[in-house]
């Protein structure tokens, strides 16, 4: 949100003849995550973006996060997608090697071995995974400032890259999300691309651009957006680009970063929502017939309030209210809002940051990752923003902002509003990526954050010691559909409140998600019910069921 | 009051000789606010503003007006800092100050300075609006909320006060308030576009959708040529099922937006240095192809400050037309 037109009183001025301004106030009370630096061992984790100038507009996004059980453990694992460095690629060198981190159920991680090889591709940005050919074990997709890649599990053993995916056109994607959005009962993906960088014609150092009067990187105003795409999946590993044929080609490409599966009308198949960068977001309405149609405008989700297209980054997703529609949370640019679209009574959505005490705090922030969980198992859905600028110019005077910032975390509350608390134990740093999931098997939900410039992030929540916190957790597998139940609804009852949650892959920037669901329930000693919505149309009903547990329901069979 | 010490000040600013002689060089902008050394304590505390300054500050202050009349503001911002340094915290430059840093979108900065002025002249509430306005601006509801209250007790018919107050409270949440304020401000300025706006908003907010069909046709009316009313009104309409007529506002919108988008970003640059003719060249183009003749006017006139040539040529075919 930009600044009121408040009018200067000029007569004022001369009538009387004629620091940086204090940061947002910080959150209040105890974090709820003890940060610490991810390791692997001895194994210090760091992701590399480029150099610490930031010179070039490729430097800037930061890399990426996938979570999945990829050895087949019962144990979450994580991917780190890695980027490159301008010298690395001006000498015909290949990405710093994304690499697969198994984890122990513990929050430990280790090195997968070679079988788990990543290596090649050009500058890692992101990725997700799920099971593309449908043999039982979950798969990778990295997106790149170059070709995208796919990786097929061999049963837990290893990773085999796809050598002709077919994920044409070798673009500067960002995040990406597996759906089925055809219902044809094979995966399709999504890919977000941002721009158009050729190293040799980008305007680099030198500061050709400039920022409240400070020089800096170019971008990306001034460049060529690139137009997302959309692949159908062949259920093999490979894919065909549909984006025109599926009609998900907006009038003008955009600046494409975040992207979020959602059922946004409940009328039981996917849609997707596409946060872009300096443009208006996009809300694509699936048909139910493999075709698209974007309704972002016409459905309040495109601008902020005043009209005014934002600096799209991440996307998080979930029914704050208890309406049983997703509502969205887009970060922005500093000087901006965060924004909350809240589903209306229709199919519409209004932009509610501010009444949510999620707007203000925002201001002086540049949010990247952003989840929406009940990371305090409470039974309200919280917020957690992760923060860091783009330019180091912005620890110059007049900026309003700075490089280095807190991370935030929003715990919700009734009414849906939000109370700010300090995230993390962790000092303030240039924050991108995150992705939320249980990594310690404690019934609460950590988080792992990608920093620019320094190791990645562990978060370890601790709302697993407050007393009278309960959770729920469950996974799917579809008999009618895809077994990983992309876009299942699910509804927990309890009493009178309900929460509901939809399967999905893409945690909203550059990062894929467990296809986990995650309830927190607060004091609550039993679920009344939990109603599973499939995406065959099945409804399946579980009565009674215990808390403080991680569920596996299959699919029942009519 | 006011009108009496334009006139005197106006005089000794038709002076050419005082011309910034070093025109918009940044460098004051790599400077901080924080960097003021402070009076001792109730140094200014018998200033009053309707005296004429000190002789010796008042070289800068002409200087600085010059500099702001011509739309350089960091020349303005300069001369206001080399006057700080001999006379330090001379309230009249932390004011303008405060408002040249709110005016470069330093809102940090303005409020340092807004801030420091009401230290030393804590009488003089009234004169800081702005600084509500950099709280706002921040994000900092609860305090813009506060100070909008303060000038409000001593310029009870203020209608930019009473305008910041209902957004503060909108923003707060506390939208039935936020309507009383944005009415009042109709009451007290009825062409005040973005009251008009945001009563429209609130309307559209909590579904009341024919009252703020209404309410974004009367902000339309007061400023047909700003996109986000355009923006508006289109979404109410499509709830209310009006396609055609959203689908017609929207094509409005998507215009002027794409104009507005355009004239902020040379308005972002010419901020920091307005000796860009070509740029005033570009702004007076998006300003004509909108059909927005006011603020094309205004723009040649603020043109004619830094290249009266090439402004009057500018305007030459709007005369003849």
């Amino acid at each position: 949100m930009m600044g009121p037109a408040h009018s200067i009183d000029l007569s004022m001025i001369l009538f009387l003849l004629l620091g940086a301004g204090p940061a947002a106030t910080p959150g209040q009370g105890h974090p709820l995550f003890r940060a610490r630096d991810l390791r692997a061992g001895e194994e210090v984790i760091e992701l590399v973006c480029g150099g610490a100038d930031k010179d070039y507009i490729l430097e800037v996004n930061g890399g990426g996060l996938v979570v999945a059980d990829f050895d087949l453990d019962g144990h979450l694992d994580l991917v780190t997608v890695n980027g490159s460095t301008i010298d690395r690629v001006r000498a015909g060198k290949e990405a710093l090697p994304s690499v697969l981190w198994l984890g122990n159920g513990s929050g430990e991680f280790r090195r997968g071995g070679p079988e788990w090889k990543l290596a090649g591709g050009v500058w890692g940005m992101g990725g997700t995974a799920g099971d593309i050919d449908a043999d039982g074990d979950p798969d990778l997709v990295i997106t790149e400032w170059g070709r995208n890649r796919v990786f097929l599990n061999e049963g837990g053993k290893g990773f085999r890259a796809v050598e002709a995916s077919g994920l044409t056109g070798d673009h500067w994607s960002t995040s990406c999300a597996l759906l089925d959005h055809d219902a044809d009962g094979k995966l399709d993906l999504v890919v977000i691309n941002y721009l158009e960088f050729d190293l040799e014609t980008a305007a680099g150092p030198g500061g050709a651009c400039r920022w409240k009067g400070h020089d800096v990187m170019c971008g990306p105003e001034g460049l060529t957006p690139t137009h997302d795409q959309l692949f159908r999946g062949n259920g093999d590993g490979t894919f065909v680009d549909v984006s025109v044929k599926s009609g998900f080609r907006p009038e003008k490409a955009c600046f494409g970063l975040g992207v979020m599966t959602l059922d946004y009308d409940r009328d039981g198949d996917t849609d997707l929502y596409v946060s872009n960068d300096s443009m208006p977001n996009h809300l694509w309405e699936n048909q139910g017939d493999g075709r698209f149609v974007e309704v972002g405008w016409r459905r309040g989700v495109s601008h902020d309030s005043n009209g005014r297209e934002q600096a799209g980054m991440g996307i998080g997703c979930a029914d704050v209210d208890g309406d049983g529609r997703s509502d969205l949370f887009v970060t922005n640019f500093s000087g901006e809002s965060n924004a909350l679209y809240r589903s209306s009574r229709k199919t519409g959505f209004r932009e509610k940051a501010d009444v949510a005490r999620l707007g203000g705090p925002s201001i002086q922030r540049l949010g990247w990752g952003t989840g929406m969980w009940d990371y305090d198992l409470d039974g309200f859905i919280d917020v957690s923003v992760i923060n860091g600028h783009v330019y180091p110019a912005a620890d110059l005077v007049g900026t309003d902002t700075s490089y280095a910032q807190a991370d935030q975390l929003f715990l919700g509350g009734p009414e849906q509003r939000f109370a700010e608390r300090a995230l993390s134990s962790a000092t303030a740093g240039v924050g991108r990526a995150s992705v939320s999931a249980d990594f310690d098997g404690d019934g609460d939900l950590d988080l792992v954050v990608v920093q620019m410039g320094g190791p990645v992030r562990f978060l370890e929540n601790r709302a697993d010691g407050i007393e009278g916190r309960h959770w729920f957790s469950l996974t799917l597998s579809a008999t009618a559909s895809h077994p990983d139940a992309i876009g299942a609804h699910v509804r927990v009852q309890v009493g009178d409140a309900s929460y509901t949650g939809e399967v999905r892959t893409t945690a909203g920037y550059q990062a894929g998600c467990s296809t986990r669901l995650h309830f927190g329930l607060g004091a609550a000693e039993t679920l009344d019910e939990v109603r599973i919505e499939w995406p065959s149309g099945r409804v399946q009903v579980l009565e009674d069921v215990a808390v403080n547990q991680h569920l596996r329901v299959t699919e029942e069979t009519e | 009051m006011i009108a009496a010490r334009i006139l005197v000040l106006g005089g000794l600013l038709l002076s050419p000789a005082l011309a910034d002689p070093q025109g918009g060089a940044p460098s004051v902008l790599d400077r901080s606010p924080t960097e003021w050394s402070a009076a001792e304590s109730g140094h200014w505390k018998d200033w009053d503003a309707d005296t004429r300054p000190p002789e010796a500050v008042q070289p800068y202050l002409l200087r600085s007006i010059a500099a702001y009349r011509r739309g350089d503001r960091p020349a303005a911002l300069r001369a206001l800092f080399e006057l700080l340094e001999i006379a330090p915290d001379y309230p009249s430059a932390l004011h303008q100050a405060g408002i040249l840093y709110f005016q470069l979108r330093r809102h940090g900065d303005a409020i340092t300075a807004l801030e420091r002025y009401l230290a030393v002249a804590p009488h003089r509430v009234g004169d800081t609006r702005t600084l509500a306005h950099a709280y706002y601006s921040l994000g900092r509801y609860d305090d813009a909320l506060a100070h909008y209250a303060r000038v409000l007790s001593v310029h009870p018919e203020s209608a930019e006060a009473h305008h910041g107050q209902g957004l503060s409270l909108m923003r707060l949440g506390q939208s039935t308030a936020a309507l009383q304020e944005l009415r009042r401000t109709l009451e007290l300025d009825p062409a005040h576009a973005s009251a008009a706006f945001w009563i429209a908003q609130i309307h559209f907010d909590e579904e009341r959708l024919e009252d703020a069909v209404a309410a974004a046709e009367h902000a339309r009316d007061l400023d047909p040529f700003g996109p986000r009313v355009w923006f508006l009104l289109g979404q109410v309409l499509f709830e209310l099922e009006r396609d055609d007529e959203a689908e017609a506002a929207k094509a409005r919108f998507d215009e002027l937006n794409r104009l507005d988008a355009a004239v902020r970003a040379i308005e972002s640059s010419l901020v920091f240095d307005p000796y860009q003719p070509a740029l005033y060249r570009e702004l007076c183009r998006l300003h004509r192809e909108a059909g927005d003749d006011l603020a094309l006017r205004q723009a040649l006139r603020r043109w004619s400050s830094v290249d009266p040539a090439g402004a009057a040529a500018a305007a030459e075919p709007a005369s003849a037309k």
